[in-house]
């Protein structure tokens, strides 16, 4: 697919403007209307989904040239995918696929971000997206006697993810996983140096060669394990091996599972038992890539019917975020004895980015931090203690804005809650 | 523009604003320089967000000295063409503005910016006054409150308190001069509950499509929310039926709305709630078993047994008067009074373009006249797609053809607007009246008008906006 194959998509936008906002059924409280941060942020229309789609045909049309400015609207929005699911509430038109065409398309035409070119450099030549990385990959699983699946057979495979293993703050989560697992029973390795990038955000970047290259990399380590179930707490991870590598055709038979997915459904067979007691108040932040965007892909081929409007044969159907993974890690939470779970307003399909994705984080850090401020505020308004993520992405995001904005805003993953009770 | 002047322009406008809320980016202007009409897309030179009224009075002094064109604009969604800046200039977009600034429980209104939707008012009063509501416009809940009472726009309760410019209980208003005026009784008092015994200068500003001022504060009716609702739907098999039903639901003064549609939009309307689709291409036509016209009634009651009866009188004043009339039901249905139907979006806009010959007329002409423009659209083989709303109690009805087309369909594009051309000529023979009029529909109006009326209107525009900066080219444009 490129971007002229989603013109009639963009063309139908009507301008709605839905996009910028949680729909209204579903709209708790006027400030938090908003579920675009780009056009929170920058007011001005073409940032939101339905300006992208102007944009997009702009672009088709040649009535838009690439220079800084146009690059400017190009990245700075963090793929979340929110305005897409917004529409979908009314409309059946891809908005969050022609948005990362119109990134692929810039890729393609060599109209690329200095910043951005730095991190899929480090991607091309040292397998992560974290450039400088100075860790060794498996360096956080010292001392854990975990399966090294490159030489010994394993049913599960634990993928840490970049940013993870290349952040020391985070292995904790890591090994939490593991250690976890291990208390379930679980046969688990792990690739340990061999870890390999997803590629999803590489993708999100616009560079569909480099995941599609990773993709077959990894595909190729797994399917040499012999591993039959890919865990990942990474929310980006996650929707990379089990949404884009199946969109690619790449995914085979490989079952993929978010840690709290998998977790939960070890507490329900009763292999982990939290008994100990984490008396806390916490909200829960879902990860774009694991909520709205972690739902299955869905595979259809099809055209649009002659004569009608926008009717396909055969029926399309949309992927509208139903479908993510939204009650795992909840399920999580609420089995920890004395954990009180609270709701933010903007929540599940609506929830409000972190603000770290699409390359935001590292093509304008002010944006990432303003994005993960609105959540941070939002998370304290409900009287929580903690922001509770199942994303590393999320967590880094939240942590170091507030380390440079401050709140008293504690910021956990769930797996660090559960290992707690357990 | 040329480019020296426009250099200054936007260097006056940053020291106004700051440079990130100013943009003259392609990329930002672009979507600025067109709707979902076919309405003649023209592009602004600058995009400008003010925040404030100190920042919009420094926009509009600076503009009125420059002569340059300023184009008001808030959500997005227009039609018509209205905010497409016909002359380019600034776009002022005014979203930014989004206050809810005073609700009062008692005296039931609300004073709102410019940039305040639908959506989010609604969101507001069930927050923090669940005994109040507002209304919601035929468009999606993004829609602006402000925008929709300039343009007159129709309501979920229209049928109860007319148009939504009827709502309005007080404006502020910037002059072209960057003057400030209130108007109502928040011109004298702190409250603005009501227009008040004064000269009503609201009239100066609504209705006119932005082009004699720019309203920064606009307060609103607000009305008690009842508990209870449902709708009540009649289905009549001819137009002549459906004139007769609808007078005797009138005539009752009991529902909060009363609309009407053409049974194939129905139709359509009803399976995008599950969201699937009917194409209205090629056209469709009913079968004889198929009813003509839908009528629904949305009835609201504060207890059970009001709401109950309410639909029993309606039901009783129906079976009365119209006797012999063939038709299906009464069917009672969830009541839609939360909010705009989402789903129908879908099918209206699925092309990519939407286009309506909307207009406000008399009842006493409402039967021929949708006969008539049903008739049009079955010349040029298009789904029959009449939706109508009874405006105050039936003191006038709201009438349009929605006619949602794909944009990419250069013969549809022209058989669409040579049926609007035909339309707009049979509405006003029949003395209905083009709302959210696009700049063709303007001039069609200017010529029908007495000479004294244009007059009038022309001098009521030169006085209130002299270098013709606002909207120029739409209402009381000088002729060329």
């Amino acid at each position: 697919m490129a971007l002229e194959d989603y013109r009639s998509d963009m063309e139908m936008c009507c301008r709605c403007s839905i996009c910028k906002f949680v729909p209204l059924e579903k709209l708790k409280e006027i400030q938090h209307s908003y579920v675009c941060p780009s056009i929170a942020r920058y007011n001005f229309h073409t940032y939101a989904g339905g300006g992208r789609m102007g944009m997009g045909i702009a672009m088709l049309e040649k009535e838009l040239e690439y220079d800084g400015k146009l690059l400017e609207v190009v990245y700075n929005c963090q793929m979340c995918g929110a305005c897409d699911i917004s529409c979908k509430y009314a409309m059946d038109m891809e908005v969050l696929e022609p948005i990362n065409e119109i990134r692929i398309k810039c890729v393609e035409d060599g109209h690329t971000v200095p910043a951005l070119d730095g991190v899929i450099n480090s991607l091309r030549k040292q397998g992560t997206m974290v450039p400088g990385a100075k860790a060794r990959r498996g360096e956080w699983a010292k001392g854990l006697d975990v399966k090294d699946i490159t030489r010994q057979k394993a049913k599960v495979i634990y993928h840490a993810g970049c940013r993870v293993c290349y952040d020391e703050d985070m292995w904790r989560v890591a090994k939490a996983t593991v250690t976890l697992l291990h208390k379930a029973g679980i046969d688990v390795g792990i690739a340990g140096e061999n870890e390999s990038c997803c590629g999803g955000r590489a993708y999100q970047m616009g560079y569909k060669e480099e995941l599609l290259n990773q993709a077959k990399q990894n595909m190729e380590l797994i399917k040499k394990s012999g591993a039959e179930i890919l865990v990942t707490g990474c929310a980006d991870c996650y929707c990379a091996f089990k949404v884009l590598y199946d969109k690619f055709g790449l995914k085979d038979d490989l079952e993929v599972l978010h840690t709290t997915e998998y977790l939960a459904r070890l507490i329900k067979e009763g292999k982990l038992k939290p008994t100990k007691k984490v008396e806390t108040k916490v909200t829960y932040h879902d990860p774009c890539h694991l909520g709205r965007l972690g739902e299955p892909y869905i595979h259809w081929e099809g055209k649009p019917v002659p004569g009608h409007i926008r009717i396909f044969g055969p029926p399309k159907e949309f992927r509208r975020g139903t479908y993510g993974i939204y009650e795992p890690p909840r399920d999580v939470l609420k089995s920890v004895p004395g954990l009180e779970l609270v709701e933010m307003d903007r929540i599940k399909e609506y929830a409000w980015c972190c603000g770290a994705g699409g390359g935001v984080k590292e093509t304008n850090p002010e944006f990432a931090r303003w994005t993960a401020r609105e959540r941070i505020d939002e998370a304290e308004s409900t009287g929580a203690e903690a922001i509770v993520t199942a994303c590393p992405g999320c967590e880094r995001n939240f942590k170091d804005t507030i380390k440079e904005n401050g709140s008293s805003l504690k910021v956990y993953d769930v797996v660090e809650l559960l290992e707690k009770a357990t | 523009m040329i480019e020296a002047v426009k250099s200054a322009l936007v260097a006056n406008l940053e020291k106004i604003v700051g440079s990130e809320f100013v943009s003259t980016n392609p990329a930002d202007l672009y979507i600025y320089s067109y709707d979902l009409t076919p309405a003649e897309p023209n592009w602004p030179d600058v995009v400008v967000l003010p925040q404030s009224i100190e920042e919009l009075q420094a926009i509009i002094s600076l503009a009125n000295k420059e002569k340059v064109p300023v184009t008001p604009y808030i959500a997005g969604g227009n039609v018509g063409g209205l905010t497409i800046p016909l002359k380019g200039g600034i776009t002022l977009d005014l979203k930014r503005m989004n206050r809810i600034i005073e609700v009062s429980e008692t005296d039931m209104y609300a004073l709102v910016e410019p940039g305040v939707t639908f959506g989010q008012i609604k969101a507001y009063l069930d927050k923090h006054h669940p005994t109040l509501m507002y209304t919601y416009a035929f468009s999606p809940p993004s829609t602006g409150v402000m925008a929709n009472a300039i343009v007159q726009g129709l309501d979920n309760l229209s049928f109860r308190y007319g148009a939504a410019s009827h709502w309005v209980s007080g404006l502020e208003v910037l002059l072209a001069t960057g003057e400030l005026v209130r108007i109502g009784s928040g011109a004298a008092s702190k409250s603005w509950q009501a227009i008040v015994p004064f000269p009503e200068l609201d009239g100066l500003f609504l209705g006119w499509q932005g082009t004699t001022g720019v309203i920064t504060k606009m307060a609103v009716s607000l009305w008690p929310k009842p508990k209870h609702s449902t709708a009540l739907s009649f289905m009549a098999m001819d137009l002549d039926g459906a004139y007769a039903i609808l007078q005797a639901v009138i005539r009752t003064r009991i529902p909060d709305d009363l609309i009407g549609t053409s049974f194939a939009l129905n139709k359509v309307s009803q399976l995008a709630y599950e969201h699937k689709k009917m194409s209205m291409y090629p056209a469709v036509y009913r079968t004889q078993e198929e009813p003509e016209f839908v009528i629904t009634a949305e009835i609201t009651g504060n207890t059970e047994n009001e709401l109950k009866a309410k639909v029993e009188a309606v039901k009783e004043a129906v079976r009365e008067k119209c006797k012999g009339i063939k038709m299906m039901g009464p069917d009672t249905m969830p009541s839609t009074t939360a909010a705009f139907p989402m789903q129908a979006l879908g099918v209206l806009s699925s092309g990519g373009g939407l286009m309506w010959v909307g207009s406000y007329g008399p009842m006493s002409a409402w039967l021929e006249t949708i006969k008539k423009g049903c008739e049009l659209q079955d010349k040029y083989d298009i789904t029959r797609s009449c939706y109508t709303r009874i405006m105050n109690e039936g003191h006038f009805a709201g009438l349009r053809w929605m006619l949602p087309y794909d944009k990419e369909d250069p013969e549809l594009v022209k058989r669409i607007n040579d049926l609007c051309a035909e339309q707009l000529d049979l509405i006003l023979e029949m003395g209905y009246m083009p709302y959210k009029t696009p700049v063709w529909a303007v001039r069609k109006l200017e010529e029908r008008v007495g000479p004294d009326w244009l007059k009038l209107h022309r001098r009521v525009k030169e006085m209130l906006d002299p270098n013709n900066i606002f909207n120029p080219g739409r209402w009381g444009m000088p002729r060329e």
